[in-house]
């Protein structure tokens, strides 16, 4: 019993270190598999609040950067070793998301679509010119490696492998929290909110919760992307990053786990590709929302198991037929 | 928004410098203030339209804009058409692809899945999409708009002002007044409005709630357009002219209270005001963070707007 | 168990529930009943924290709940299931009921994620109580099924299963028959039984006559948001005001 529970989720994870395995000593392939990392990561953190609770945001980037700033200036300007970093950013970003969830978890969906919109917004300008903390257009530099046991993350492939397991540890606290009471409060609140409340759900409290621990996830994404290429400047925290991530998740299908992973490698990897065009970078993005908002309201994750559906019915009609035969 | 702030403080520096007098720089920021208000209040007028007419939401005003702009600038700067059939010319484009908009994206969505974050992300991939054609129609540099008219600046009390400003503000209230008009004093008003309360009960009178909405739909990207064109002159033409005008102009119809058309220019009046006073007087670098700041507070303290309109849940 | 104390909502012009008082005893089945547009459902919004009150009081065993949140109100010991059905309608009925335990889990969100072996014996115990639920309502088949893929009455059994979950003191049931075919009927009017046997207080709205007058031990009754009426379900049936109220609302007692 215990086995069969653990094999499903054995196959991708032997995938995953397989591949890994493969593409270990090409400096570029394993570049682009972080990224994948740090997006799948971030777009889970998204899922538990579009997906699960039912609240849109289109400015995740600003939660993306509070990370990513946090850990940028603790290290460079003071020095903080790069995990209390990590730790504050956290910090600062539930803060943050506090603050900015406070309104929000009263607000219908349009209203909450402007008003992240608007904080992502700030978060931008602010980066962009408070000189004295951000360093504005310039950036921070020579943000150092991430190190274990004293062993620095130097090298992609060890950076690479951080990813992989940093991504299975947030994989993992997702799956916990969805299969639990706080998951189930979360999907009563998308579901139905009035009938939430009638259940003795805090409606305003959970979605809240939500709000932090899916900024918490970007947060950390952000953290790691900061220590990983070793410099951040506001460009890569447009709202654009936002509307990239909210792409990946609707692509990929929102409210399970592989969406959201399907979603974030598949569109890294386009936008990998398609790097010397980059001007079609954000038509690719507008192109694949309207698909999927039009065509396929579950994402790739829904066309998949759809697929998966029709065949067994289709196989289970031929068994029968062969057996009347 | 860097044009119209940027004309403002060369004004202010102007004067500061040969006669010093403070009174103009207030004139000069105050007419400032009022055409960019003129201009969100417009394009949230196109909003509070599009909502009261069938509750929906569209994140991609701003976009049309642009694109109404760079239409309207073809027909009058390239092919060199009189100004007036350029405007009427670009309303009417716009008009029919707000129609568009509403037959081949919208109504299909609302038939699948009937929720309205729906809209909310097609309309933000819209817009995407839309900027991306203009720039492979029009490129990205900046184009100046030729001056509507033969003058080059009125002189009020002093203050050197461009004749376009006039229009912005003379357009902005007659059409202010024009659609309270409409919706409240004539037939096909008020039927709109019925088929945004009950749209079954107004087809149930008889009323084709698919082509009331698809022409509130019109109307409102037909008034975006117009707001591009009237921007033309004042700021010039770029494809990013949109972007941040749209949810400026998102967040003065929330101000004024959504859905309400008087609302949607005293929304537009607030923003354009506090962002021209701010960049004048407190910091330009800050100015969006000073305006989106206010519609995060408005929308805590102020939900309802300051004219009615529905944000919460409940 | 339940008091209501001159109770009155207001909206616009419109007075949908003027100054109505009554009292809900202990362990009874309470039935209020009226022409359609007499304030019930309202009446019911009061109670379980949907509307506050313009004026007026709502108490359950001695404490003030007027105008709380449906979920403190709720945590109080008030369940209610809904006219037009409430559903969490792409969860499973198993979920459906255990959102019904929610305030009664004790695991909190660390607990949660690190799976603590209390989280799991919790976790355990109320899949259990779930699952005890649905066989008392008759759904333990259909556990793993998607709740909108119920029938309508088992939509409505699930309503109520997921309402007990709650734990309540006392539970509201707002027109639990409607859409009910007659051999439905007959089953919810025992499940009401057995729900009241298990010690809680039931009150109920309810269209059908002879389903109220079957089961309840007392009857208020509204029209035009006033309470024109009290008593045991014969008094109402002869009080010559509830004949005329429903005469002149064109609807009669079946």
């Amino acid at each position: 019993m215990k086995l069969r529970k653990i094999f499903p989720a054995a196959i991708p994870v032997i995938v995953a270190v397989l591949f890994l395995a493969a593409i270990s000593n090409n400096a570029y392939y394993l570049t682009i598999f972080v990224f994948c990392g740090i997006y799948v990561i971030a777009v889970s953190g998204l899922d538990i609040l579009f997906g699960y609770s039912g609240q849109i945001s289109l400015g995740h980037a600003m939660f993306y950067a509070s990370g990513a700033y946090t850990s940028g200036i603790l290290t460079t300007k003071f020095g903080v070793n790069p995990w209390l970093a990590i730790l504050a950013g956290l910090l600062v970003t539930a803060l943050l998301s506090f603050i900015v969830a406070l309104p929000a978890s009263r607000l219908v969906h349009q209203f909450l679509a402007l008003l992240t919109i608007a904080a992502g917004n700030m978060m931008y300008v602010f980066l962009s010119k408070a000189t004295s903390i951000t360093n504005a257009m310039a950036g921070i530099r020579q943000i150092p490696d991430l190190s274990i046991f004293g062993y620095e993350l130097h090298s992609n492939l060890s950076f690479a492998i951080f990813t992989l397991l940093a991504v299975f540890l947030f994989l993992f606290i997702k799956l916990r929290l969805i299969n639990s009471s706080t998951g189930r409060a979360f999907m009563a609140i998308r579901e139905n909110t009035t009938a939430a409340g009638g259940m003795g759900i805090n409606v305003r409290k959970y979605k809240i919760m939500a709000f932090i621990i899916s900024a918490l996830f970007t947060s950390f994404a952000g953290s790691m992307y900061t220590h990983f290429v070793g410099y951040i400047s506001p460009e890569t925290f447009e709202s654009s990053l936002s509307t990239m991530l909210m792409t990946m998740l609707l692509f990929g299908g929102m409210g399970n786990t592989a969406g959201p992973i399907l979603g974030a490698v598949v569109i890294a990897v386009i936008n990998e590709s398609l790097q010397s065009f980059n001007t079609y970078k954000t038509l690719l993005y507008g192109i694949l929302i309207l698909v999927a908002v039009l065509f396929m309201p579950r994402g790739c994750y829904g066309l998949v198991t759809d697929l998966g559906i029709k065949i067994k019915t289709l196989s289970r009609k031929l068994v029968k037929k062969n057996v009347k035969n | 928004m860097e044009g119209e702030t940027e004309i403002a403080l060369f004004i202010y520096k102007y004067y500061k410098t040969t006669r010093g007098e403070f009174k103009d720089m207030l004139l000069s920021l105050t007419i400032s203030a009022i055409v960019i208000g003129s201009v969100y209040g417009l394009i949230a007028l196109g909003y509070s339209l599009i909502y009261s007419a069938s509750g929906l939401m569209t994140f991609c005003q701003g976009e049309i804009l642009m694109f109404g702009a760079f239409i309207g600038l073809t027909f009058f700067r390239y092919l060199e058409w009189p100004f007036l059939i350029a405007l009427l010319l670009t309303m009417l484009i716009m008009f029919v692809l707000g129609m568009l908009i509403e037959r081949l994206l919208i109504r299909p969505i609302l038939s699948r899945h009937a929720t309205d974050i729906y809209i909310v992300l097609a309309t933000i991939a819209l817009g995407i999409v839309i900027t991306n054609v203009a720039q492979q129609i029009w490129g990205t540099h900046a184009v100046q708009f030729p001056a509507i008219f033969g003058v080059d600046t009125i002189n009020i009390l002093g203050t050197m002002v461009q004749p376009e400003a006039f229009v912005c503000i003379f357009v902005g209230a007659f059409a202010m007044l024009g659609i309270h008009l409409f919706m409240n004093k004539m037939k096909f008003g008020t039927s709109m409005r019925a088929a945004a309360m009950s749209p079954m009960a107004a087809r149930s009178v008889g009323i084709n709630v698919d082509l009331t909405t698809g022409i509130t739909w019109g109307m409102s990207c037909a008034l975006a357009g117009v707001a591009g064109i009237l921007l033309g002159p004042v700021q010039g033409v770029s494809i990013s002219m949109g972007s941040t005008i749209g949810t400026k102009a998102f967040a003065a119809a929330v101000i004024g209270g959504y859905g309400n058309m008087y609302g949607a220019i005293i929304g537009g009046l607030i923003i354009g005001f506090t962002e021209t006073f701010s960049a004048a007087y407190i910091t330009s670098d800050y100015k969006d963070f000073i305006t989106y700041g206010l519609l995060a507070l408005c929308m805590v303290f102020l939900p309802r707007g300051i004219l009615k309109g529905d944000v919460y849940d409940r | 168990m339940l008091k209501i104390d001159r109770a009155t909502i207001k909206f616009g012009g419109l007075t949908a529930v003027n100054e109505v008082s009554f009292e809900v005893e202990d362990g009874a089945i309470f039935g209020l009943i009226g022409p359609n547009g007499a304030g019930k459902t309202t009446l019911f919004n009061i109670i379980s924290g949907v509307y506050a009150p313009n004026s007026g009081s709502v108490w359950l065993q001695d404490e003030e709940i007027t105008g709380l949140q449906p979920y403190q109100i709720c945590n109080k010991g008030i369940a209610r299931t809904y006219q037009n059905i409430n559903l969490f309608q792409t969860l499973s009925v198993l979920e459906n009921v255990k959102i019904g335990c929610h305030d009664k889990i004790k695991s909190g969100l660390l607990a949660n994620i690190l799976h603590t072996k209390s989280q799991r014996t919790e976790e355990k115990a109320v899949y259990e109580k779930c699952m005890e639920l649905l066989k008392f309502v008759g759904l333990e088949q259909k556990a793993e099924l998607v709740a909108k893929n119920l029938s309508y009455g088992e939509q409505r059994r699930l309503e109520i299963a997921r309402a007990i979950a709650t734990e309540p003191k006392m539970l509201l049931l707002d027109e639990p028959a409607a859409g009910m075919n007659s051999k439905e009927k007959m089953d919810l009017t025992e499940l009401i039984r057995k729900i009241n046997k298990r010690g809680m207080t039931i009150l109920l709205v309810e269209h059908d006559m002879k389903l109220v007058m079957n089961i309840t031990h007392e009857i208020s009754v509204l029209n035009f948001g006033v309470k024109i009426a009290q008593g045991t379900p014969e008094e109402i049936q002869q009080n010559p005001d509830v004949i005329e109220a429903y005469l002149g609302g064109g609807l009669i007692g079946e």
